[in-house]
Parts: C-alpha cells; sequence; structure tokens
C-alpha cells in the first residue's frame, strides 16, 4: 500500500537480501583456526576493528605461549581474576587448563567467527600455542552499580538506562546493547594538566571515513590543560561556538546513543562524564526522542508535530502578541480587541517590557528550582509561579494576557527533547521580542530570515545543519514533521554520510503479502 | 588549432578551481532561484499599471510576457551553453574582445546596482505608505539590505540552501490570496480581447519590467551541476512565476470593478484588507511581511551577482568584503536620492526601459558574435586541413 513512499529500489522483489554488509555482525568471516597462534590472535584483532578497549593478554603457561582476549569494558576483572588467572597460576603441569577454570560456563570452540562474536558479547577467549581449540568464558560484567534513567531526558516508553560517570561502563552498555563486533572505541588522552580519557565510538565499515577522520583530527588538535567534560569538547570541537544553536546533540541515553551510531554517526564520551556527544547532529535531531520511535506511529507523529509547533510558539508567541498589541491591534477583529484592550488597560507599561519582565521571572524560578532540594523547590516553584503571577497581575503591573502568552512559551520550550535547544530557543526569543517591538510584523519576519539565513549557513561536522529542509532532502521528510513507520525509514539520513545508505532487506514486512 | 584548444581547456580548469562553488546547485534550486528572483516588488501595483493600457485583458499580456521573457530566456540559455564553464564576467571578454568584455561588464554591474537601488525605494516606499508612516526611509533600506549582504556574503551554495527553502513564503503569498475569491465578479473581465490586440501586446511591457530576474541566469548558469542543467529548469521556473502573477492579476481584476482598479495603486493589497476572519484581520499586513521575504531574495540574489561581478573583475577569490562595501555605497545613495514618488517613478521607468539591453540586447549580440565566430573557426579548420 505504501511502496510508492520507500521510493525507488532498484533490486528486484527478492527479500531476505543475501548480501551481508560489512558492518553487520554476521559479516565477520567465517574461518577455523590455525595452529599458528599469532594468526588467530591477529585475526581476532582485525575482525574487531583494533578497538582500543579490545585487551590482548599474554598469559603463558608451562612456556607455552597463550593468550587471553577480551573487551575490557564488558568483562568483569574480578572474575577473571578470580576464576581464571588464579587456577591458571596454581595449575600443575600435567592438568588441563578447561579443568582448572571455574567460571560458570564455559565454551570451546573451533570456529574463529564464533570467538569473536561472543568475545563481542562478553566473553573472555584463551588460545594457546598448541592447541587449536579456544577456551571462552562468560566474564560478562554484572550492572552493579545502580544506573538510573537521566533526569532531563526522561521517556515513557523505552529503556529506563542512563549513562554514568564512568566511561568504562559507558561502553559497556553500549556495547552490550549492540553487540556488534563492529562497534569500534578509539581512546585519546587529553589535557595537559589535567589529564582525561576521552572514547570516540563509531561503528567500523559504515561511518564514513571523512567523518571519523575529522573528528580524530579535531579532538587531536586540542590544545588545552583541561578536558573536563564533554562542554568542554564542544566548544573545541564545534564548527560555530557562538551561534545559539548546539552542533552536537547532547544525550545521557545510552538507547539514543546507539540509535545514532547505527546511523553512520560517531559518539564522542569523555571520562567522568554521563553525557555522550554525537557528531554530526542535524538541526532535527534535537527534536528527536527515544518516545517517538517506542510509541504508536500516529502517536509519534502527533507529538513530532506537537514538537515542531511548540518550536514556532516558543520563539515567536511573546513577539508576535508585542507585535499586535503595540503595533498592529487592527489585526484582531473588534471582539477580540475589546478583550485584550481590556486586560491592557490598566497597565503603565509598554508590552515589550511586560514580557521581558515576566521572561526573566520566569528564569528566575527556574534557575532557583535548579539549584534547591526537590522539596523546597516545588515550593519555590508555588510562590514564584502562583504568587507572584497573581501578584504582578493584581499590582496592575502585568496584563492577564502577557501572563498567559509567556506562559504558554515556557510549556512550549520545556516541550523540546534536548536542554541545549530548548535554552537556545528561550535565548532567541529576546532579539525577536525586540525587533517586534521595533518593527512589528516586518520586525518579526526579518528576524526569523537571520535566524533561518544562520541555519542554513551552520555546518556540522561538514553536513549542512539545517538539513533535510535546506537543502531540501525530500525523501528525508519522513522523518521530520511526521514519524513513519521504521520499516517505511529504509535510508539513512545522508548527513552522517554513511558508506552504506540503505538498510536492510527491500521489504522488511516479508510476511505481509498485501503490501508487496 | 592544439593549442587553441588547449589554452581554452587550462584557463577553463583554472576558472573552475578559482570559483569552487561551480557545478554544485540541483535542478530544484534553480528552479526556485529563477521564480524567487522573478517574483519581487513588482508583484504588488502590477495590475495597476497595466489596467489603463490592456482593460480587463491584463491577464493575457501576463500571459503573453511569459512567453516573451521565455524567448530571452533561451537566447540565454544557448549564450551560456557556449561557455558553459563561465559566468557572464568570465566569458564576455573571451567574446567581445577586451575593452569591449570589461565594458559590458561595468555596465552589468551598474545595471545590477540600479535595479537594487530601484528595488530598495520602491520596497521603502510601499512599507511607509502601508505599515511604517513615521520611520525614515533610511532605516528600513539598512534592514533590508544588510539583511541581503548577510547572506549574500555566503557562497551560493548556502544561498542555494536559503532560496530552496525560502519558496514557502512564495507559495504562503498566493494561498493567502484565495479568499478573496468571495468576491469574485467575472463580468469585470467581459468581453475578452475588449482591449485589442495592440493595447494587450503594449501592455507585455509592464509585466515584463515586473518579471525582471531570469538574466541573472547569466552569472548563476554555470553553478548548476552540469548534469542538472537542462532547459527544463528555466521553463518549469518561467512558468510558475507566469502562473502566479497571471493569478494575481486575474484575481485583483475580478474583485475589483476597472473603475477601482485606475484608482488603487497596489490593489491586491486593498483586495486583502478588506477580507475578515473570526480570529485575525488585516490579511495585507501578513502579505506584506511573506512579501517582504520575496523582496528579500530578489534583493540577494542580485546582490550576489553584482558582488561577484566586481570582484572577478578585482580578480578577487572571495566576494564576502565586496558585498558589504556594495551595501554600505547603496545605502550612502539610497541616503541622498530624492524620494517622493514622481522620482522613484521615474528612476525605475529608466531602468526598466533600459533592462531590455541588458536582458535581451546584449544577450543576442554576445550570442551571435560567438557563433559567428565558432562559424569562422570552423571554415579556417576545414581551409586549413
Amino acid at each position: 500500500m505504501f511502496n510508492f513512499l520507500k521510493g525507488k529500489t532498484k533490486q528486484k522483489k527478492d527479500t531476505y537480501s543475501k548480501s551481508v554488509k560489512p558492518y553487520q555482525i554476521n559479516s565477520i568471516k567465517d574461518k577455523n583456526t590455525t595452529p599458528d597462534i599469532e594468526a588467530n590472535a591477529e585475526f581476532i584483532q582485525t575482525e574487531l576493528g583494533k578497538s582500543h578497549d579490545l585487551i590482548i593478554k599474554p598469559l603463558p603457561i608451562h612456556d607455552k605461549k597463550g593468550y587471553l582476549i577480551y573487551f575490557e569494558t564488558l568483562i568483569s576483572k574480578e572474575t577473571i581474576e578470580n576464576h581464571i588467572l588464579k587456577p591458571l597460576k596454581k595449575l600443575e603441569k600435567a592438568s588441563l587448563v578447561i579443568n582448572a577454570i571455574t567460571t560458570l560456563t564455559l565454551k570451546e570452540s573451533q570456529n574463529l567467527k564464533e570467538v569473536v562474536k561472543l568475545i563481542a558479547n562478553g566473553y573472555c577467549a584463551y588460545i594457546t600455542s598448541d592447541n587449536t581449540t579456544i577456551l571462552l568464558m562468560d566474564v560478562k560484567r554484572e550492572n552493579n552499580r545502580n544506573v538510573d534513567e537521566p533526569d532531563n531526558e526522561q521517556v515513557i516508553r523505552g529503556s529506563h538506562i542512563g549513562f554514568i560517570e564512568d566511561l568504562s561502563s559507558n561502553i559497556f552498555m553500549i556495547r552490550a546493547q549492540t553487540q556488534n563486533p563492529k562497534l569500534k572505541v578509539e581512546y585519546i588522552e587529553l589535557g595537559n594538566a589535567m589529564k582525561n580519557k576521552i572514547a570516540i565510538i563509531y561503528i567500523e565499515n559504515l561511518t564514513s571515513s571523512e567523518l571519523i577522520k575529522e573528528v580524530q583530527k579535531r579532538i587531536k588538535s586540542i590544545k588545552a590543560d583541561i578536558i573536563q567534560t564533554p562542554g568542554f569538547l564542544q566548544e573545541y570541537i564545534e564548527e560555530r561556538t557562538f551561534s545559539p544553536f548546539p552542533q552536537l546533540l547532547n544525550t545521557e541515553r545510552p538507547d539514543k546513543v546507539v540509535a545514532n551510531l547505527i546511523d553512520g554517526r560517531i559518539g564522542i564520551l569523555a571520562d567522568g562524564s554521563p553525557t555522550a556527544l554525537i557528531a554530526p547532529s542535524p538541526f532535527i535531531s534535537f527534536f528527536q526522542s527515544p518516545d517517538d520511535y517506542n510509541s504508536r506511529v500516529l502517536n509519534g507523529s502527533f507529538y513530532r508535530l506537537i514538537r515542531v509547533v511548540s518550536f514556532f510558539i516558543a520563539i515567536g508567541l511573546p513577539s508576535f502578541y508585542i507585535a499586535v498589541v503595540s503595533f498592529h491591534y487592527e489585526i484582531l477583529p473588534v471582539e477580540l480587541l475589546f478583550t485584550v484592550k481590556s486586560s491592557l488597560e490598566p497597565i503603565p507599561i509598554p508590552p515589550i517590557l511586560e514580557a521581558i519582565f515576566m521572561a526573566v521571572t520566569l528564569e528566575l524560578i527556574r534557575e532557583a528550582t535548579i539549584r534547591l532540594p526537590s522539596p523546597v523547590a516545588q515550593t519555590i516553584g508555588v510562590v514564584g509561579g502562583l504568587v507572584i503571577g497573581n501578584a504582578v497581575v493584581e499590582a496592575n503591573l502585568v496584563s492577564n494576557m502577557m501572563i498567559i502568552v509567556v506562559a504558554i512559551t515556557a510549556l512550549a520550550t520545556f516541550i523540546i527533547p534536548s536542554t541545549e535547544m530548548s535554552t537556545s530557543i528561550r535565548l532567541l526569543g529576546f532579539p525577536l521580542m525586540i525587533s517586534s517591538a521595533l518593527f512589528g510584523l516586518i520586525g518579526i519576519v526579518f528576524g526569523f530570515s537571520i535566524i533561518l539565513i544562520h541555519l542554513c549557513k551552520l555546518n556540522t561536522f561538514g553536513a549542512p545543519y539545517f538539513s533535510p529542509f535546506a537543502p531540501l532532502r525530500l525523501s528525508e521528510f519522513k522523518d521530520t514533521f511526521v514519524r513513519f513507520p521504521t520499516w517505511l525509514l529504509q535510508k539513512r539520513p545522508k548527513d552522517a554520510n554513511a558508506k552504506y545508505r540503505t538498510l536492510e532487506s527491500n521489504n522488511p514486512r516479508e510476511w505481509d503479502e498485501q503490501n508487496e | 588549432m592544439q593549442s587553441i584548444e588547449l589554452l581554452n581547456r587550462t584557463i577553463q580548469e583554472n576558472g573552475m578551481n578559482k570559483m569552487s562553488d561551480k557545478n554544485k546547485i540541483t535542478w530544484w534550486v534553480g528552479v526556485s532561484i529563477l521564480i524567487q528572483s522573478q517574483i519581487g516588488v513588482g508583484i504588488l501595483s502590477l495590475s495597476n499599471k497595466i489596467h489603463p493600457v490592456a482593460k480587463g485583458d491584463g491577464w493575457i499580456s501576463v500571459i503573453l510576457s511569459g512567453m516573451i521573457v521565455q524567448l530571452f530566456i533561451t537566447i540565454i540559455w544557448y549564450l551560456m551553453k557556449t561557455n558553459p564553464n563561465k559566468t557572464l564576467f568570465e566569458f564576455a571578454p573571451l567574446i567581445a574582445g577586451k575593452y569591449l568584455g570589461a565594458l559590458i561588464n561595468i555596465s552589468y554591474i551598474f545595471y545590477f546596482l540600479s535595479t537594487l537601488v530601484v528595488i530598495t525605494l520602491l520596497f521603502n516606499d510601499v512599507l511607509k505608505r502601508w505599515i511604517f508612516f513615521e520611520t525614515p526611509n533610511i532605516v528600513i533600506s539598512i534592514l533590508i539590505l544588510m539583511l541581503s549582504a548577510y547572506i549574500a556574503s555566503e557562497s551560493l551554495q548556502i544561498i542555494a540552501r536559503f532560496f530552496s527553502i525560502s519558496v514557502i513564503f512564495v507559495i504562503l503569498l498566493i494561498l493567502i490570496t484565495i479568499p478573496a475569491f468571495s468576491f469574485f465578479d467575472i463580468r469585470y473581465i467581459l468581453p475578452v480581447g475588449q482591449a485589442g490586440v495592440t493595447n494587450i501586446i503594449k501592455a507585455t511591457h509592464q509585466v515584463n519590467i515586473s518579471i525582471l530576474g531570469f538574466e541573472l541566469f547569466l552569472i548563476l548558469m554555470p553553478f548548476i551541476k552540469i548534469k542538472n542543467r537542462k532547459y527544463s529548469f528555466l521553463l518549469v521556473g518561467n512558468i510558475f512565476t507566469t502562473v502566479i502573477y497571471t493569478f494575481v492579476v486575474f484575481t485583483t481584476f475580478v474583485v475589483f470593478s476597472p473603475y477601482e482598479i485606475k484608482l488603487i495603486i497596489e490593489p491586491i493589497l486593498y483586495m486583502l484588507k478588506a477580507l475578515q476572519f473570526k480570529l485575525l484581520d488585516r490579511m495585507d499586513l501578513f502579505f506584506l511581511s511573506l512579501w517582504s521575504v520575496s523582496v528579500l531574495t530578489t534583493l540577494v540574489i542580485y546582490l550576489y551577482s553584482s558582488a561577484l561581478g566586481i570582484s572577478t573583475i578585482l580578480k578577487k577569490a572571495k566576494h564576502k568584503k565586496v558585498t558589504y562595501l556594495i551595501v554600505i555605497m547603496l545605502l550612502i545613495i539610497i541616503y541622498f536620492l530624492p524620494k517622493d514618488m514622481n522620482s522613484i517613478n521615474l528612476l525605475a521607468k529608466i531602468i526598466s526601459n533600459l533592462s531590455y539591453i541588458f536582458t535581451a540586447g546584449i544577450p543576442f549580440i554576445l550570442l551571435l558574435i560567438a557563433s559567428l565566430k565558432r562559424l569562422f573557426r570552423k571554415k579556417e579548420a576545414l581551409t586549413n586541413d
């Protein structure tokens, strides 16, 4: 039925396309172990993309060469120490290694593909020079630390897990979710006075190599005494620091990072901070939330639309109101004019000052509630919101209409899923208010044009920031104002320039004959 | 012969290197640039201007004018084909010789700059009569020209991004006028053909000068991707513009009686002013706001072309500083120009009459010279063989 929306597909009906792309989990070469231990280790290492968190630890036993291979971000050190290292140290010459190891799950394999897959799954492989069989021990770490949902990015449906301050735990969360051996982690140490470990994460063979090089180049070129959090990093690597719009998405949600990695983007994590940066992040990605994809199509689309509307309300409603009441009151029909005028009548100050006064008050309340413990914060909210709002109207300082306008605007800004974007938009409201107070509707149009031009000018890691709107990419509109069903979102967004743009097979709903 | 070809090729390659953003714009952006450079200040007062000549048949003049413009566009299209990788400023000296070419370039730059001045003055004039009764002219000029410089100083790729999205404003502009059909009276334009063929043709002059902007493709053509550089985008863009103009003229003709149209300078605004909705009145204010974006886009593309011309003549790789210098110069000129209706109209009349030279005259002559040259070269090659 919706076939025409999927765009042209060159291949014919042959569904479940057999070709496996090199970034997919099944892309590992099928190969059996050879007697050459070095070759085996080399094979595993290359298939795992030479990720920096892959550890190949020499562990000789009785003059025989041996390697312990594992992802340090996936395993539990204690388990390895207690159940592998200790028994192997005490091993007598005659007995077998396999009998000594005391982990619960223990496998043997001669297939390197299986080995690679299991290592990506949290296993630890042990290869010895005299044996073509590789021992595989399940040493995956438990999530012993309580992982909470990030307070600033809550969702109704979806995983309620958030990053924590420990880098390897964060990488563990990403690795555990993807289980893709091609997920590559690169560590870079930064800071001259205070060292901090930065991790660049991407999926090898999928993410564009120019993008990887660009990110590496920018991060490596940083010369600073201190890079404490991604916030510091962001300012060093984004194109335009003075732009009001954030050019890197900040998120504390592993599921968001994973979804972006699969889209061919790069995640940047820093030790000591629960925030991940996503590069490149076009404008629209700040309006997308995991909730959209977890709820039903119509609901998800509806909330997308609400967010787009909220963007326009947040940025334009106060200025439009100011333009109308102070410039073009003739826009209002007579009946409506009476209502507005009666509320405006007793107010001595001009609307622009009213608006700025209320907006600043709102910011004060917001900032005050963040700093205080939550029970007190609620009190402040009540005192600030209700009492001040009520009193200010009764004192005839601010009109009722203005309170309504500012309150709706405030609500609209809080709808936007990204805190950075929501703050930026609130900030942009002020110059627009001033321009509308000066030039009315024309002022708003000019203000919007400046914002639009600025958005067109911006780039994020070489990709146009305002895509798919400018440059116009109609096929990518499927995931903007509305969200199409996921099986229709067959193409990766062009901004990341992934090596493979189309996903999976031609007909993802194979069972549904009518669709074909 | 071979050495000349080699020379040509090296010149071409050098040209390509200098203007790195050539050959990058898609079909759709080409269409939107054409539409938005054509729709500008003229749309407001067009009906008022053609009605005295063509009476109720003005809308036929618009269609006719669209065809004439298509003819001009075709000339430009063939001219641009002779030097596919060069702008007018680069190939004029090659075709017409060093000195004549330089003269052509400078006169084009002057033409663009004076068009900029006229557009800004007319824009000011409309805003002054409709919204800003007290605001000094120069303030509005500074606003709109600085805003256009803000984007015109970027590469055409970024301008193209802006244009591909600002087409929406043109479409909104038309959508706003649709409710006006509630005052529809077809008798105002009947009988069709009342003005006579000569008058209908005479009236096309007024339309031609409002529909200007296609001549910018003398400069912009090489920036369009070779595989997308098809005649179709010029055709589609021009048809779109013509349809919009016809729609606007037709609407105002059937809404206002012939006597009313004579008195009203901007019929479309008066038409919208009369509309009333439950929640909003004065649609003309919204129309003016959207229309100012259309004016902005026209200014941007003229400004970009003139800045590109000046930087080509001065052999500068970047046109950013030139753009801002042009704007400052224009502002000074605008500040000292008289701003009453009559002098603006006089200036507009001079520029618009001159425009035929630049939109059709010079391109045609250049095309003629270029094709004659090619013919001679072929003959020469034949005799040499």
